[in-house]
């Protein structure tokens, strides 16, 4: 039983290895919540394909229904709930990463600046130097908020529905201008943009108001390749 | 009642396969039809095993 628990570990840090950064961040000996989440979620879907598969060769084999009752209880109500929920845990966690985010083609050079050490491009340089740990599209182009995040989520459904259906155009254009908010929600109490005589005065006012963009002056927030 | 069963069985293991296949690997896609078909198939399973106990029920109640 802990060997399978070692091996799941082990095929899902694989996984997480495939997709996750090329320098691992610590993470402890045991594994991040995300992994267990995922060989946990692995593991009862397995389980649930396991007892669904008892329950037909008991129907098959002439049994009572009242016989595979409790298997069919389990593999039809019960863990479909929970796989079904952990599902969702590791779904939405997994749809933060910056691979899931360039998974789309249109995507892809926007990424690829985002990556590109040579890149000035204001995302490249949050990136390259970890001012964001990880998630970087998400964390920058989502709320703040309970409602930020499931906002950021319905516009990923939508994205996904126009990827699908191909209805849009390129170059792709941000959808709404680029609220200050989600700059100053990390820069707006540091003492480097507090010190900064350019952001003071009237401009801080004009920035915490939004009537002047923080993208006035430290654009371009991306400068893909293929626009220079 | 039986056939409603297996149908049931069948339909929840096709939206267990998808959550499987999201838990495996997240992408847009995985989770689209995780979203848009996995649960309505594991919610159409629970309702054709509900339909199924209620017939036997009546079956039961009619004997």
């Amino acid at each position: 039983m802990i060997g399978a628990g070692v091996a799941l570990l082990g095929a899902t840090e694989a996984v997480a290895a495939e997709l996750g950064p090329t320098v691992a961040r610590p993470e402890g000996w045991i594994g991040t919540t995300a992994q267990w989440t995922q060989g946990l979620g692995l593991a009862l879907g397995l389980i649930n394909l396991v007892i669904l598969v008892l329950a037909w060769r008991g129907l098959r084999r002439g049994g009572s229904v009242v016989a595979v009752g409790g298997m069919l209880i389990v593999g039809l109500t019960l863990l479909p709930l929970v796989v079904t929920f952990v599902g969702y845990l590791h779904g939405f966690h997994g749809m933060e990463t910056v691979q899931s985010c360039g998974g789309c083609h249109v995507m892809t050079p926007y990424v690829n600046d985002l990556t590109d050490p040579k890149s000035e491009g204001l995302a490249a340089v949050h990136y390259k130097n970890r001012y964001i740990q990880e998630n970087q599209c998400y964390i920058c182009h989502s709320d703040y908020g309970m409602f930020g995040t499931a906002a950021a989520k319905m516009a990923g459904v939508r994205h996904v529905y126009y990827h699908v259906t191909g209805a849009y155009t390129l170059p792709i254009k941000i959808a709404a201008p680029y609220p200050n908010v989600r700059c100053l929600g990390c820069h707006g109490e540091s003492q480097k943009f507090l010190k900064s005589e350019a952001h003071g005065g009237e401009v801080r006012t004009q920035l915490v108001s939004g009537t002047a963009s923080c993208l006035d002056c430290h654009a371009p927030a991306h400068a893909p390749k293929e626009a220079r | 009642m039986t056939k409603l069963l297996r149908l049931a069985i069948v339909v929840a293991a096709a939206g267990i396969v998808l959550c499987l296949w999201l838990l495996a690997r997240v992408t847009w896609y995985t989770f689209f039809l995780f979203m848009v078909v996995a649960q309505p198939l594991l919610l159409a399973a629970f309702v054709l095993f509900a339909i199924a106990i209620l017939q036997d029920f009546a079956r039961r109640k009619g004997a």
